[in-house]
């Protein structure tokens, strides 16, 4: 076990990766749902916020919540709620950069205040989204010229992020295996044909409507894909093609189903934590001049070596 | 050794974290195939873990569009004016982005309550879940009754089935 979760080498840019992807895909995808805030999370929006407050899970604090109380007070709930998603979009950018922890962990508590804690107008994107802002509070910044406990605290980290990716698709996959609708191609066909869904290629989809063969195949592979997920992805034989493979059903899922922020944020995860802690580590040298990695920066050979002695420190604070 | 005890209470809680996933996927894999989940609830609903599982975004079973793909709902609602004139009518409340319209349809979803379970008449069932959808059909109705300064509005939740057939209606009011 301890070897397991300790003893891994990785390039450490994974971690500053995955805080900036994730600021910068929660920023877009917030301003992408802007124009639409006010009507879905506002006091007068497009449902009594009284009666979505029967949906607050208990220990979360709902915008709904909030707003109330800052209308008691006889202030405005529409300055407040700019103020807040105001507050979000400046978290965003910091997460990207300066002070990249306290901004996640405080961007994680907005994010709850607006999607998690009352989850009406909330899909499978704010989860992953609340998933990826606590990791980012919670692991380590990229390690400098460290200590042992550092890499070991690094390796870890990634450990638990990856694990958790294959219980995502394990339970996505058993879940699909255990209907029949999955197995008979039904499933897909619906989840692309079906009114509220719609994406770019959806057409194309629905021209195969007369190939049932064709939707039977594609439910078997996703559940082949999700179900094997756990364990193909670790060969470093079969880690490439499984980790395309699954970008490629999350291409689909957004190109087909119009789910782009929700196949962004998995693209991401599935990136941060397979592609490229297996990246080389580049060293100034190779990076300035142009010049290949030296040996000690080969694949998976960076943050753990380099702090334990055998890479300089430069090379591991390179990220 | 040095590290050992570091060690140790970093796997204790990454070994509580997949834990808790693991207890959600659980009772939502079990809830899927309609089996009892009673026995987890006291765990999941414990505070520290709820807590944890909210703010950590693991509150949730992976289980998307499965085990099947539920049909989406759609709330057609007709507004009328103090003579009955029609002033306005569809299943948009007035959402301009893709990604507001996803997070109202996930929302639609409330309607599933709806469903006829050995009841005579749809939408007629009086349990708490059915009563809630029943309410925020009438909520949004009224909302777009007051942004249209309608003096009456009516509203239909409509289930969409598989083309030909037409949408089934749900709950009229």
């Amino acid at each position: 076990m301890f070897h397991l979760l300790f003893n891994h080498t990785a390039n450490p840019i994974w971690l500053s990766l995955l805080r900036r992807g994730t600021g910068g895909l929660l920023l877009v995808s917030f301003i992408l749902l802007w124009p639409d805030f006010y009507v879905l999370y506002g006091l007068s929006g497009v449902v009594d916020g009284d009666l979505l407050l029967l949906q607050r899970r208990a220990p979360g604090y709902a915008v709904y919540q909030l707003l109330g109380t800052v209308a008691e007070a006889g202030l405005s709930p529409g300055l407040a709620l700019t103020a807040l998603a105001f507050g979000y979009g400046v978290l965003c950018v910091l997460l990207c950069g300066w002070q990249s922890r306290p901004a996640a962990a405080a961007l994680l508590v907005i994010h709850t205040v607006f999607f998690l804690a009352v989850p009406a107008f909330s899909y499978g994107f704010d989860y992953f989204a609340a998933s990826a802002l606590f990791y980012c509070a919670v692991f380590p910044a990229a390690p400098k010229a460290g200590t042992a406990s550092a890499a070991d605290l690094g390796s870890a980290s990634l450990r638990v992020l990856q694990a958790h990716l294959c219980l995502v698709y394990f339970f996505g996959g058993l879940d699909k295996l255990l209907g029949s609708t999955w197995r008979s191609g039904e499933a897909l066909w619906k989840a692309m044909s079906q009114p509220g869904f719609s994406g770019p290629l959806r057409p194309a989809a629905e021209t195969l409507m007369d190939y049932p063969y064709l939707w039977v195949l594609a439910g078997w592979a996703v559940i082949a894909l999700e179900l094997a997920y756990a364990v193909c992805i670790w060969p470093a034989a079969t880690r490439k093609v499984w980790l395309w493979a699954t970008i490629c059903l999350h291409l689909g899922i957004a190109w087909c189903m119009g789910l782009y922020s929700f196949s962004a944020m998995m693209i991401l995860l599935n990136l941060v934590a397979f592609y490229f802690p297996y990246t080389p580590l580049r060293t100034p040298h190779s990076r300035h001049a142009g010049h290949p990695p030296s040996g000690a920066a080969v694949a998976g050979e960076g943050l753990v070596r380099a702090v334990r002695g055998a890479a300089s420190p430069q090379e591991a604070v390179d990220v | 050794m040095a590290h050992r005890w570091p060690h140790m209470a970093i796997a204790t809680l990454a070994l509580l974290h997949w834990s808790v996933i693991l207890v959600h996927n659980a009772a939502s894999l079990l809830a899927s195939r309609e089996q009892p989940t009673a026995w987890l609830e006291p765990v999941i609903n414990w505070l520290p873990v709820a807590t944890y599982a909210l703010y950590s975004g693991t509150n949730t079973g992976y289980g998307y569009f499965a085990p099947a793909v539920g049909s989406n709902y759609g709330l057609h609602v007709s507004l009328y004016d103090e003579h009955g004139r029609l002033l306005h009518e569809g299943t948009d409340p007035g959402l301009r982005t893709l990604e507001g319209r996803l997070r109202y349809q996930a929302f639609l979803d409330v309607f599933r309550n709806l469903l006829p379970a050995g009841t005579a008449h749809p939408g007629q069932g009086t349990s708490l879940e059915s009563r809630y959808a029943r309410a925020v059909a009438r909520s949004i109705a009224d909302r777009l009754a007051l942004r249209y300064q309608a003096a009456g509005s009516r509203c239909q939740v409509l289930l969409y089935r598989e083309l030909p057939r037409p949408p089934l209606v749900l709950y009229e009011n």
